[in-house]
């Protein structure tokens, strides 16, 4: 276990998994991308994120209480309740080289979860394969996702204008004649 | 197969029938009432009738006039309470193996300083011969029933006070609590041996308590105890010393005593107190209190606003005024929080609980384990029959 752990892999598919967050409320933000340390290094998209009681029969209830006076006077509360999150796999590392593709095997459970770090995402999306394997994601809105992974990646890229530009033909090509999901896209992208 | 139809006519009986005594208990309410401020106004005279009357029933010891209340004390800002419970596998002789199982978990509640909450679950298989048979009073006796539910309490108190002394080093005020009953009446009549052997290890749980100043308490919700209106009926017999082997009543229609006979002690105290408030501390005469030397368990009532629960106490902790103030405040305080109930006792039981679903898969584990080592075992034909019925 490293310093940076965000969660831990508790359920996985060669397509996506879901993590539970160390920490309560902190679940890696919508649309950033993150890595799980399996047999290959995963590498995924933040798609979903939620709180809930630990055990299916107990319910959260309205307390009327500020966060710190819940802290104060009902700390059972915070052990009951966990964060998880969902991510869509985008590709691993094999050799030393990104592969755009699924995994040979899903990410083992228990598995611990990283953000991945600015360099990292710099290379993920310097090939814009990716936007396939969020374009597949059908537990989220699409334009959502794709808008908040390419403000994630432009963030990185350090402002490039030729970035948006090129990601852009690349949206075209994807998304072909669906004119209201592509301009629901760049609406996003520029707020 | 229950015939539901039959049930609920007998149900609906039932009904009709309890309405009949909640007339009746209205009035012998009224009068109980009635008696409390009458026995106050002359209460060292109550007192001594008290003293000099011999009855079969547990009678409350009297301290004040009975219509004493205190009221609820401020609940230090920062606080930790811990509490304990815990839950069993009872030994089957229709399973695979005889073995039982205790599950005890503590919780441990940090108020006030951001400390947050610790749980614990601990499960403990017993299956040696020396775990499944004890020898007392000259005789083997299986170890399941009430000798279970002993081990079970010991073993629940024992990790009580254990993390309670581990919070107490942090140095916040801390109260243990307990479900249910500190004063185990069930072990009168049941051979000296045993009974010293087990009160040997309860009573040293409570001196730890007592060295630390970690105050232990029982809570009991929807009490069914009488010990005061005992008390009360004592003070209707018109003998100057009651004595109920001798009662010259006896074949009266309805002796003195009876007008208030079947009240519980809690539905006089919804009379008495308000919500926060305590009665005085009562004293308890179970005859197995006779043992328990400067651990006496003493109770109070408290009025929690949903009910009245009945807490006890050991005496070092009831003569102590910050830790009898400490206790009064976090016991309301915990059920304020549990809506009704303390959330460190329901958090406990949460965590010791083991479900049907449980069960299954630990008998399912013992057979796994059991196989691949080559043994033959069974299910007995009863209960494998009761898993498999066809028609």
């Amino acid at each position: 276990m490293q310093d940076d752990e965000i969660g831990e892999v508790i359920g996985s598919s060669n397509i996506e998994f879901i993590a539970e967050s160390v920490l309560l409320h902190n679940s890696p933000p919508f649309g950033t991308f993150i890595k799980v340390q399996s047999r290959e290094t995963i590498y995924a998209a933040v798609f979903n994120a939620y709180t809930h009681s630990l055990e299916p029969n107990r319910l959260a209830i309205a307390y009327h209480r500020s966060d710190q006076e819940l802290r104060d006077e009902q700390p059972q509360i915070f052990e009951l309740l966990k964060t998880k999150f969902e991510a869509v796999i985008i590709g691993y590392e094999s050799e030393g080289a990104v592969r755009y593709h699924l995994p040979p095997q899903p990410p083992r459970i228990h598995s611990f979860v990283y953000p991945c770090r600015p360099l990292e995402v710099r290379r993920l999306t310097s090939q814009f394969h990716f936007l396939r394997s969020l374009m597949s994601v059908e537990k989220a809105p699409r334009d959502e996702l794709i808008a908040a992974a390419i403000r994630t990646a432009y963030a990185e890229h350090k402002g490039e204008r030729s970035f948006l530009v090129k990601i852009g033909k690349e949206l075209i090509k994807i998304i072909g004649d669906d004119y209201e999901l592509l301009s629901s896209i760049l609406r996003r992208i520029q707020d | 197969m229950l015939d539901l139809v039959e049930v609920n006519q007998q149900i609906a009986k039932m009904a009709t029938e309890g309405h009949l005594v909640a007339d009746d208990m209205a009035k012998r309410l009224a009068l109980a009432v009635e008696r409390v401020h009458l026995e106050s106004a002359r209460w060292q005279e109550f007192v001594d009738k008290l003293s000099m009357s011999k009855t079969s029933w547990l009678v409350a010891t009297i301290h004040e006039p009975l219509s004493r209340t205190y009221d609820l004390p401020p609940r230090p800002e920062t606080v930790t309470v811990v509490a304990a419970d815990g839950s069993q596998i009872m030994p089957s002789h229709h399973e695979v193996v005889p073995a039982f199982l205790l599950n005890i978990a503590t919780v441990v509640l940090h108020y006030g300083n951001g400390g947050g909450a610790t749980f614990t679950s601990t499960p403990s298989l017993f299956y040696r011969d020396e775990d499944l048979y004890l020898e007392y009073g000259g005789e083997r006796v299986q170890v399941t029933g009430d000798l279970l539910g002993m081990r079970r309490t010991l073993m629940e108190f024992d990790s009580l006070i254990e993390q309670a002394i581990a919070t107490r080093n942090s140095g916040d005020a801390v109260c243990a609590l307990s479900d249910g009953s500190l004063i185990l009446w069930q072990l009168e009549g049941r051979p000296p041996d045993y009974q010293e052997s087990m009160l040997t290890d309860y009573l040293a749980c409570l001196d730890q308590g007592n060295q630390q100043r970690v105050p232990i308490i029982g809570y009991i919700s929807r009490p069914r105890s009488r010990d005061v209106v005992n008390a009360l009926r004592v003070g209707l017999c018109p003998e100057d010393a009651p004595n109920y082997d001798r009662c010259p009543h006896e074949q009266d229609e309805q002796p003195p005593c009876a007008q208030i006979e079947g009240l519980t002690d809690r539905r006089l105290f919804v009379n008495l107190l308000k919500a926060g408030e305590r009665s005085q501390v009562f004293g308890s005469t179970s005859r197995i209190l006779n043992k328990y030397g400067a651990h006496r368990i003493g109770f109070f009532y408290l009025h929690v606003g949903s009910e009245i629960v009945r807490i006890e106490l050991p005496q070092w902790v009831s003569t102590n005024t910050a830790l009898l103030d400490l206790v009064h405040a976090v016991a309301y305080d915990q059920a304020q929080k549990g809506m009704g109930y303390p959330v460190a006792l329901a958090e406990a039981h949460q965590q010791a609980v083991v479900r049907g679903a449980e069960r299954d898969l630990f008998y399912d584990m013992i057979t796994t384990v059991f196989r691949q080592r080559g043994a033959s075992l069974a299910v007995s034909p009863k209960n494998l029959r009761k898993r498999r019925m066809t028609v």
